[in-house]
């Protein structure tokens, strides 16, 4: 696929950000001391506990809200608002795409912000979602897809915006396990091709050594970087063998120590009140409340027997 | 007589409608060709009782009379030039007042509704102003305008201004903020952003409250026709009752209910082709 853009961007440096929700009494730190850095070209999977603000670093990261406090800067630049060279792909397909588009209109119209023509717009976006798998439903609504080729759909908008650095977060969250495996190979494959910086956020340690050249644990309260993991895997990876893989075992073991470790103190000091969750930390997507996930076929049978 | 059906919650864009007919065929329930068979031994049903009432003659034939005399009254209705000359005046004060309330209406909502500090300063305003009545200002516009055309069209275009003006800024309010954020990482400046997410988030809301004011624009005028001299088919039901042609009277109260099933339909139709994007059932 020809891309415009330089490929990898600039580093990502997060510097002592905290991020605070509300006033006085009801004041919560969900984010305190974290730092962290994205070089270009790296696929960095940060991941950490339901709850630890793993959404409001992303958005921090892409430039939709401000820290509290530290900086984050994209190359030499503060970041302080949505930047041109960042992407965000979102849990929410089926919120995020529009549903009066038809796919190519979606995958093409943040490039009509940008004031490109309606020909490239409709070369590129064809292009990308070729990338994705999606060669030939350009003519339909998202509705008339399910709920894994939405996403491509998302996916296919963010490449299509030629942001060197894409930023996901839970992307394959809400789809069922194979298109999940399909979505991360795609994903892996992606950035093979295309050099492009990936920052993907997931609750999913599996997910996250599967995928990350580096996995950056998250947790705590407030929540701060608590490990910070190379993945020696190499770039050829397989959902079966590397999944079996005793280095893939050992890292994930590793991980869920550390994870374990950072939730516990909060567990054994039951006087501080447990604070509320951010706004945007509320569980959407992914699992329901009766642990089917939202698009398993399992929920719609439940959801039709309850009808 | 529904004048200040201006409610604060806006109606649910209608999506069961269209949803209904697939719906029933899945469930095994009647088809399409029966459903209409039985709506219209419903409509047939209604008229019988009606014939019986009246051959009955528990309501004297002045008060009600039978379905027969009062369709026999329409071929030589449609003969005159007085009912043509009504339908018109009607139509022309309801549609007047209500393009003039669409007009200012939805773009007024959408872009107070698109800025919460516009939506919010401006509630207690509209709240007031759509409390008073219409009618009972009546007399106040008789007394500033006259008994003119103007005054009708004034009164429908209160009457009509209100429930698109909330409907339209219920619509531009219901952008998800899921799509907000995701249009404001993709940095979509602010007037395509109005033009493609905006404006078609909004548009069933804008339909629904454009077809709430439709219908209402005819009950309205022919409402001010009834309680003032104004000509239209209000009017001619108040001159067929004191003349004492009770069949004439109802023959034109039949003329303003088929206008606002029509206006039904129509609008129906419209919101059909604009929301041609939605599923077809719409639902979860």
């Amino acid at each position: 696929m020809q891309r415009h853009a330089k490929t990898g961007g600039s580093s990502l440096v997060v510097e002592d950000v905290g991020k605070t929700f509300g006033h006085g009494t009801d004041e919560h730190r969900v984010i305190e001391g974290l730092s962290l850095r994205v070089d270009p070209g790296e696929f960095v999977c940060i991941v950490g506990p339901s709850g630890a603000g793993k959404t409001t670093l992303l958005r921090c990261l892409s430039g939709l809200i401000r820290p509290t406090s530290g900086t984050i800067r994209y190359g030499d630049e503060p970041l302080t608002r949505p930047h041109a060279d960042i992407a965000v792909v979102f849990q929410d397909y089926r919120g995020s795409l529009l549903p009066w588009m038809r796919v190519r209109d979606n995958v093409a119209f943040p490039l009509e912000g940008m004031g490109v023509k309606r020909a490239e717009r409709n070369r590129r976006a064809e292009e990308c979602l070729h990338a994705v798998g999606l060669a030939d439903v350009g003519d339909k609504y998202p509705w008339q897809l399910s709920g894994g080729m939405q996403q491509r759909v998302a996916i296919a908008r963010g490449l299509a915006y030629e942001a060197p650095v894409l930023l996901m977060d839970e992307p394959f969250g809400s789809v069922d396990a194979q298109s999940r495996f399909d979505l991360e190979d795609l994903t892996l494959s992606l950035r093979a091709d295309l050099g492009i910086t990936v920052i993907l956020v997931t609750h999913d340690i599996d997910e996250a050594v599967y995928l990350g050249d580096r996995v950056v644990v998250i947790g705590g309260r407030p929540t701060t970087v608590v490990d910070n993991l190379q993945v020696d895997l190499g770039t050829d990876r397989d959902q079966i063998t590397t999944r079996a893989d005793h280095r893939f075992t050992d890292l994930r073991t590793r991980l869920l120590t550390r994870i374990r470790e950072a939730q516990a103190p909060a567990e054994r000091t039951p006087a501080r009140p447990e604070p509320k969750p951010a706004p945007d930390e509320t569980p959407s997507g992914g699992t329901a409340k009766d642990g089917i996930p939202k698009d398993s076929p399992a929920r719609e049978k439940t959801a039709r027997a309850v009808r | 007589m529904a004048i200040s059906t201006t409610d604060r919650r806006p109606a649910a864009p209608d999506r069961k409608r269209r949803a209904r007919p697939a719906r029933r065929t899945r469930a095994g329930g009647p088809g399409r060709r029966v459903l209409l068979l039985l709506q219209l031994s419903a409509v047939l049903a209604v008229l019988l009782l009606w014939a019986a009432l009246a051959a009955a003659g528990l309501v004297s034939s002045t008060a009600l009379p039978g379905p027969t005399a009062v369709f026999g009254t329409f071929p030589e209705l449609f003969g005159t030039s007085a009912y043509w000359q009504a339908v018109g005046d009607t139509l022309n004060g309801a549609l007047t007042g209500f393009l003039a309330a669409a007009v200012i209406g939805v773009p007024l909502g959408l872009v107070t509704g698109t800025y919460a500090a516009a939506e919010q300063s401006s509630r207690l305003l509209v709240d007031v102003l759509r409390s008073f009545p219409v009618i009972a200002l009546l007399p106040v516009f008789l007394l500033v305008l006259g008994s003119t055309p103007t005054t009708k069209t004034t009164v429908v275009f209160l009457a009509c201004v209100f429930p698109v003006f909330l409907q339209a800024q219920y619509g531009a309010r219901s952008v998800t903020p899921m799509i907000a954020e995701t249009m404001d990482s993709y940095r979509v400046p602010r007037h395509l952003r109005f033009r493609k997410v905006i404006l078609p988030s909004a548009t069933p809301s804008v339909m629904t409250g454009l077809r709430l004011a439709a219908t209402t624009s005819v009950l309205v005028a022919i409402g001010v026709e009834v309680l003032t001299t104004l000509p239209g088919i209000g009017h001619e039901v108040v001159l067929a009752q004191q003349g004492g042609a009770a069949a004439q009277a109802y023959a034109y109260i039949i003329t303003a209910g088929t206008i606002g099933y029509s206006i039904n339909l129509l609008s129906q139709f419209a919101e059909r082709r604009l929301l041609r994007w939605r599923p077809p059932a719409h639902t979860d």
